[in-house]
């Protein structure tokens, strides 16, 4: 989740929980860490976001998509040398 | 491919880290939310989801009240793995009935640390069989309490009936280097599994 630069001038008053979504967005953050931060239930989290996005106020990344099946050897060999620089 | 299509790609590129997951699973009261914890850049976070009936056992449960009363904690970590690559780290408790949970957060997880308490090995059963059955890469971290280790990681091996190749870590889930290390051993059995014709080193 990123919040959108500069806000759209259309969107309506947003509650302040919104803002404080917008603000802890303003780089690239997961769902669950925000709900964390926002010590909000995620289902709650995800119907705020939902709104949000729909007012143009975020965007929403995939997830960088990770299969089983083929897993991304220079994605792994980079977690590995982080964790070994830990 | 037009050329102003490649730099709105980089840009977005540049602007979202990649994110990879792991999940830390196993039975109540094992360390997850302590190895979280430790290894953890941030204080870990933690989230409080109800449950919504659909997701759980009913003849688990005896009373609607019990049923709204539940939730489910979620411990959530991060790591800064480099400028663009970051690491969360998902804790949930391991009973059957959060599985449903599981479910998801298993969704494109690199993989997952199962952690094993030392004197009640039983309570990381159905964690282990959750991964097993799923074909999701998995290490068995042993959380010695009181930083001991009465039993040899061949020992917990049998006692589990793990299948072969399945790494078993002694470690101190209070230890932020331990912790770290099980998550390493983690990575390199996948980076082994993902290139079985590389020869090692
Ligand atoms: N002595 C000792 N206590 C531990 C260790 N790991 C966790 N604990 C404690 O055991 C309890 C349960 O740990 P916790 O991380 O909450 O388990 P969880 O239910 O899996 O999240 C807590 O009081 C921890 O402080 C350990 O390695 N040694
Ligand atoms: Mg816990």
């Amino acid at each position: 989740m990123t919040a959108v630069d500069p806000q759209p001038e259309t969107a309506g008053r947003p509650q302040p929980e919104h803002l404080r979504i917008l603000r802890l967005c303003a780089g690239p953050v997961a769902v669950a860490e925000l709900a964390a931060r926002l010590d909000l239930p995620v289902s709650v989290v995800v119907i705020m976001l939902c709104d949000l996005l729909e007012a143009g106020r975020i965007t929403a990344h995939p997830p960088h998509p990770v299969t089983r099946t083929t897993p991304d050897l220079d994605l792994l060999q980079k977690v590995r040398e982080g964790l070994g620089r830990l | 491919m037009a050329g102003s299509d490649t730099t709105a790609q980089e840009s977005a590129d540049r602007s979202a880290p990649d994110t990879v997951k792991i999940l830390i699973a196993g039975g109540f009261g094992v360390g997850k939310t302590t190895m979280v914890g430790s290894v953890s850049e941030i204080a870990p976070l933690r989230t409080e989801e109800p449950l919504t009936l659909a997701g759980l056992d009913v003849d688990d449960l005896d009373g609607v009240e019990e049923k709204r009363a539940t939730t489910v904690a979620m411990d959530f970590g991060r790591i800064s793995v480099s400028d663009d690559l970051v690491l969360y780290l998902f804790g949930t408790p391991g009973q059957q009935r959060f599985w449903f949970m599981w479910n998801d957060l298993a969704l494109g997880a690199l993989g997952a640390v199962v952690l094993v308490d030392v004197r009640r090995p039983r309570t990381s059963f159905a964690a282990i069989d959750f991964f097993e059955r799923r074909n999701i890469p998995f290490v068995i971290a042993v959380n010695g309490f009181y930083g001991e280790h009465p039993y040899p990681a061949e020992d917990i091996r049998e006692a589990l009936t793990l299948p072969e190749g399945v790494p078993v870590l002694l470690c101190d889930a209070r230890e932020r280097e331990s912790s770290r290390d099980v998550l390493i051993a983690l990575i390199d059995r996948l980076i082994a599994q993902a290139a079985p014709a590389a020869p090692a080193g």
